[in-house]
């Protein structure tokens, strides 16, 4: 089963998000900043993390660097309620951080599924096969 | 109204009082002046007046002198000739005749003593000194003898018993008498006449060999007979206009006129009033050109916060230079607070829409997974059915979420926070008809996207133009009555990209289509369908990017929106980078 982090600070947002993948059949462990993701993953690798950007103590930016120079193949989302115009330049350094997909808040869960079935589902499914 | 013409009007009205003063001071002036003016001549008339009475009178006394002769007493009238000759040189004067009552000349100190002489030619003149026995200064006339004018000064001789003997006369040319007008005080220009009591010239300082002898001008003539001193406006005999003043002598009758040209008299007067006016006018002038430099620099001082006001609409940085000027220095400290102010409560509402995301996205991502878990649940499409309304709640919070961030930018003019960005404009369409196409739907309504012809790339900022587009299909939904359609519809020309939106429907009011753009307007009294900014907004969207949107009747339809933006596109802002600086 895909193993999808979520980091965000909002714990509505968390618990929101966690029901919602639950639901598709997601495993999902939801944690409230950058820091707590890393320990998350070390405790128990994932295939996905979706991360804010905008968190105390381990911010999104350091968190995909972080992510991303371990995990090579990891699914990196980072999710933020920021528009383009308002912080183009930070989605921008988001992505050349490592970021493969931005979501802008508010996105619906099939927004959010459509990122990982396109992008992720494939392998996993194939792994699943396996 | 410039401030400058303002402060020209200003100084006009502050001047105006003390200009009309001055004028009437002038006036009053100009009067004053030619009084004295008159006043002066009049005293030299009168002066020459009474010189040439005096010298009248000088030669009458001689002459009643000359009377009392011894040898007229004895008859002795040869010693007499001889008596009167000398008389004669030691006065200076021309001729002496001593006639008698019939007229017949007894004397003249001009032929010698015994020659046959022929009687006085102007026999009236003898008979009035016998009938009055007093001293007679005669009109002047032509001697008949000397055939020339000549004045004659008659005395009465009187003997021992009182009784008036012989009339004694001098004959008196006119040069003698032209001589007294070699008088300092006459002006050069000044045309001067001895008058006899008939008004005829006796001397003139000009021309007098032409106009001796002649009557003088009509009006000045009237007047000396009525009136012993005065003044008269005329023309000299030569013809020049002249102010002529008068005196008349009460001895002989005889009146001096002196005419003053109006040249002459002009110039007197006008010598120092000249100098009034003039520095009157430099004064104004100085004001004027002062008051012109003034306004020159309180419109400089204000025109200086025209930028800032400016860039204060643009929502661009305010910047204001040194003024010079307190008023203006204070509006300027004022513009630079409201920029900062404009910019904090920017700031504000930026970080509200976007603290209100994380929220709305936990609603949205709840109500999705409520919705698909009630499905599995026997019974649990009723709690599906509240999940999806739930969510579509939300998705509507969210877009005012975007209501509020595009308030933001239209409050700062719009262009700041503009991400424009090269867009075909196909796709910015496909992208809104299908972001709109699920509630469509649902709702049961048509919607037709129709694209006239190829579209254009265009440079615009999408996420604000897809923000217009679903206000606008928003819009027609709702007030769209099943069944019905929504048409939107795009092409491109000369003059732009252009778009519409027509929803079926009972037609708006000419007055509904006018206000429609005005920010709370609602479609329906008492509809609170949202706040009634969708349309405001979608103007202030459109004209960021240089278009224009309107509201017009469509045959059939409820109403048609369109909107157009320049081809050229809108260039990427300066002030762009702010929204990077929160």
């Amino acid at each position: 089963m895909t193993r999808i982090l979520v980091a965000d600070d909002d714990q509505d947002v968390r618990v929101a998000l966690r029901v919602a993948l639950e639901v598709e059949g997601y495993e999902v462990e939801a944690v409230p900043n950058g820091a707590r993701a890393m320990q998350a993953h070390e405790r128990r690798p994932a295939d996905v993390l979706i991360t804010d950007l905008f968190m105390p103590e381990c911010d999104g930016f350091e968190t995909v660097k972080h992510f991303r120079a371990r995990n090579p193949g990891m699914l990196i989302v980072v999710i933020s309620g920021w528009q383009r115009a308002q912080r183009a330049d930070h989605l921008a350094v988001a992505l050349h951080a490592g970021a493969d997909a931005i979501l802008r808040k508010p996105f619906t869960p099939g927004e959010l599924l459509d990122k990982l079935r396109h992008s992720v589902l494939e392998p996993s499914a194939a792994r699943q096969e396996e | 109204m410039t401030i400058r013409r303002q402060l020209v009007r200003l100084v006009a009205a502050s001047v105006m009082p003390a200009a009309l003063c001055t004028s009437l001071l002038i006036v009053y002036g100009y009067d004053r002046q030619r009084e004295l003016v008159e006043a002066r001549t009049l005293d030299v008339a009168r002066a020459l007046a009474q010189t040439v009475d005096r010298e009248l009178a000088r030669y009458q006394a001689a002459m009643l002198a000359l009377a009392t002769s011894p040898h007229l007493a004895s008859s002795d009238l040869a010693a007499f000739h001889r008596q009167a000759r000398q008389a004669m040189r030691d006065l200076d004067g021309d001729v002496f005749v001593l006639s008698d009552a019939s007229g017949q000349q007894l004397v003249n100190t001009q032929r010698p003593f015994g020659e046959p002489l022929p009687p006085r030619a102007s026999l009236w003149q003898v008979r009035r000194v016998f009938e009055t026995g007093k001293p007679a200064i005669s009109d002047l006339f032509v001697d008949a003898a000397a055939r020339r004018p000549v004045v004659a000064i008659n005395v009465p001789v009187r003997l021992e018993d009182e009784r008036v003997a012989y009339a004694l006369a001098m004959a008196v040319f006119p040069d003698r008498l032209g001589e007294l007008l070699n008088y300092q005080k006459i002006q050069p220009d000044w045309v001067v006449s001895i008058f006899d009591s008939r008004g005829t010239i006796v001397a003139r300082n000009r021309a007098a060999e032409r106009f001796i002898g002649q009557r003088g001008a009509p009006a000045l003539v009237e007047r000396m007979a009525q009136v012993a001193e005065g003044r008269v406006e005329t023309h000299s005999l030569e013809g020049i206009p002249v102010v002529a003043v008068f005196s008349r002598s009460a001895m002989s009758q005889w009146s001096v006129a002196i005419g003053i040209p109006h040249s002459s008299m002009n110039r007197a007067l006008w010598k120092p009033i000249g100098w009034i006016i003039g520095g009157a006018l430099l004064l104004f002038a100085a004001g004027m050109v002062m008051a012109q430099r003034l306004g020159a620099r309180i419109a400089g001082s204000i025109r200086g916060l025209i930028p800032p006001a400016a860039a204060l609409g643009r929502g661009d940085p305010v910047v204001v230079p040194p003024l010079h000027l307190r008023e203006a220095d204070d509006v300027g400290r004022e513009l630079v607070n409201a920029s900062e102010r404009l910019h904090d409560r920017e700031r504000t509402l930026a970080l509200v829409s976007h603290d209100l995301r994380s929220p709305l996205n936990g609603m949205m991502m709840g109500a999705a997974a409520i919705e698909r878990l009630a499905g599995r649940l026997p019974g649990g499409e009723r709690i599906g059915v509240l999940a999806a309304s739930h969510a579509a709640t939300t998705r509507r919070m969210s877009g005012m979420v975007d209501d509020l961030l595009a308030i933001a930018v239209a409050t700062s003019g719009g262009r700041s926070l503009l991400k424009i960005a090269t867009v075909s404009a196909a796709s910015l369409l496909e992208r809104a008809a299908d972001a709109a196409r699920p509630l469509f739907a649902d709702q049961g309504i048509e919607l037709e996207i129709e694209a006239l012809g190829e579209l254009p790339e265009i440079r615009v900022d999408s996420d604000r133009l897809l923000r217009v587009f679903a206000n606008l299909l928003d819009n027609a939904l709702k007030f769209t009555d099943r069944p019905g359609r929504v048409v939107l519809r795009a092409w491109a020309d000369s003059d732009g990209m252009h778009f519409y939106v027509a929803n079926s429907g009972p037609a708006l009011s000419a007055a509904e289509l006018d206000s429609m753009f005005k920010p709370f307007w609602q479609a329906g009294q008492g509809d609170r369908r949202g706040a009634g900014l969708g349309m405001s907004i979608c103007r202030s969207i459109v004209e960021a990017h240089g278009g224009r949107i309107w509201a017009e009747p469509d045959g059939g339809m409820r109403v048609r929106i369109g909107f157009t933006l320049p081809l050229a596109g809108v260039s990427s802002p300066a002030g762009a980078g702010y929204a990077g600086q929160l």
